[in-house]
């Protein structure tokens, strides 16, 4: 299965078929640039080929579809952590997930847990750190923005707008 | 009781399993990775390795083929359920004895075997999203509200 393609291209960007240049090399061989021109159609989108090598196209085309497979799964991510976490400590604490990109939830949100038994960051290639809390009850205020991209939480709570307050089981 | 499968939207509740093209693993061949959470009184090692062998190349495929593994390794009438974690959700299932989350050309899915319980897909109903096998009915819209016996 081809998973996490090392491509490491966090800035690509798709914008119709117009690709943004600067993209790193790419492991598969470059084919020369003659002129060819061509339509080249996968799932999920297509590259017009105007001008250049159809074989450059076609990778760069692939970088940028990996980019948005990740995203398309980055809530996958977040709701596989949130599960896991739930059945791994006995379906009886409090889970949050939240997306921490210096390992830390600082800056994105505010916290009061209270009786940690499980706190911890998970790094995954191609997605962001993510920090998986199990615990007693707490406060949880997101500063940032919302969504099953930054955060997603399961327990006995209660929430008003971006914050939730958990209780005790 | 006759045990059914379900998943598609445009499937009926009472359609039987279509057969799942499925290859023997080659040698080398790179096998599902499978996380297991939760495995009460289910043989969940022979589960999640014959999870983590399933070859078949589309996930409508995958799903099926899934919950049909996960089905034939326990002897137990439980309900099996596979969903794309992707897509919203909820659940309220009862008697969880075994959870695992699984990727599939980079999707997370995730793996209920339960007694019983509610489970409501509010994404896409396609099998390539989600399918499930055991003693069930359907409502909402869609029918996927799925309720387990």
């Amino acid at each position: 299965m081809k998973l996490w393609r090392s491509t490491a291209v966090a800035t690509a960007l798709l914008t119709g078929a117009v690709l943004v240049p600067g993209l790193p090399a790419a492991a598969a061989p470059i084919e020369p640039a003659t002129a060819d021109t061509g339509m080249v159609t996968m799932a999920g989108g297509s590259v017009s080929v105007l001008d250049g090598a159809l074989g450059i196209a076609n990778q760069i085309f692939s970088i940028v579809q990996e980019q948005v497979r990740l995203q398309i799964n980055r809530e996958g991510l977040v709701r596989a952590l949130r599960e896991t976490a739930w059945y791994k400590t006995g379906e009886k604490h409090n889970i949050i997930v939240m997306v921490a990109p210096n390992g830390s939830w600082e800056g994105r949100f505010s916290c009061h847990l209270v009786g940690k038994v499980s706190d911890a960051v998970y790094r995954y290639p191609g997605y962001p750190p993510f920090r998986v809390v199990a615990f007693s009850h707490g406060t949880v205020k997101n500063e940032g923005e919302g969504g099953y991209i930054n955060w997603a939480y399961r327990g006995w709570f209660d929430r008003n707008g971006m914050t939730v307050h958990f209780r005790k089981p | 009781m006759r045990r059914v499968i379900g998943g598609a939207v445009i499937a009926a509740a009472l359609v039987l399993p279509s057969v799942v093209a499925v290859q023997p693993a080659a040698a080398g061949a790179v096998t599902v990775p499978v996380t297991v959470s939760k495995s009460q009184g289910v043989p969940g090692v022979r589960i999640a390795k014959k999870l983590s062998e399933i070859y078949v190349v589309e996930r409508e495929a995958f799903t099926r083929r899934a919950i049909t593994v996960a089905d034939n390794n326990d002897e137990h009438a439980y309900n099996v359920i596979i969903m794309n974690l992707a897509q919203d959700y909820s659940v309220q299932l009862t008697g969880v004895h075994f959870f695992a989350t699984m990727q599939f050309e980079g999707v997370f899915y995730g793996l209920w075997i339960a007694e019983g319980g509610t489970f409501r897909n509010k994404g896409d109903g396609g099998y390539n999203n989600w399918a499930f096998v055991g003693q069930f009915t359907r409502s909402g819209p869609d029918g996927k509200i799925v309720h387990f016996h």
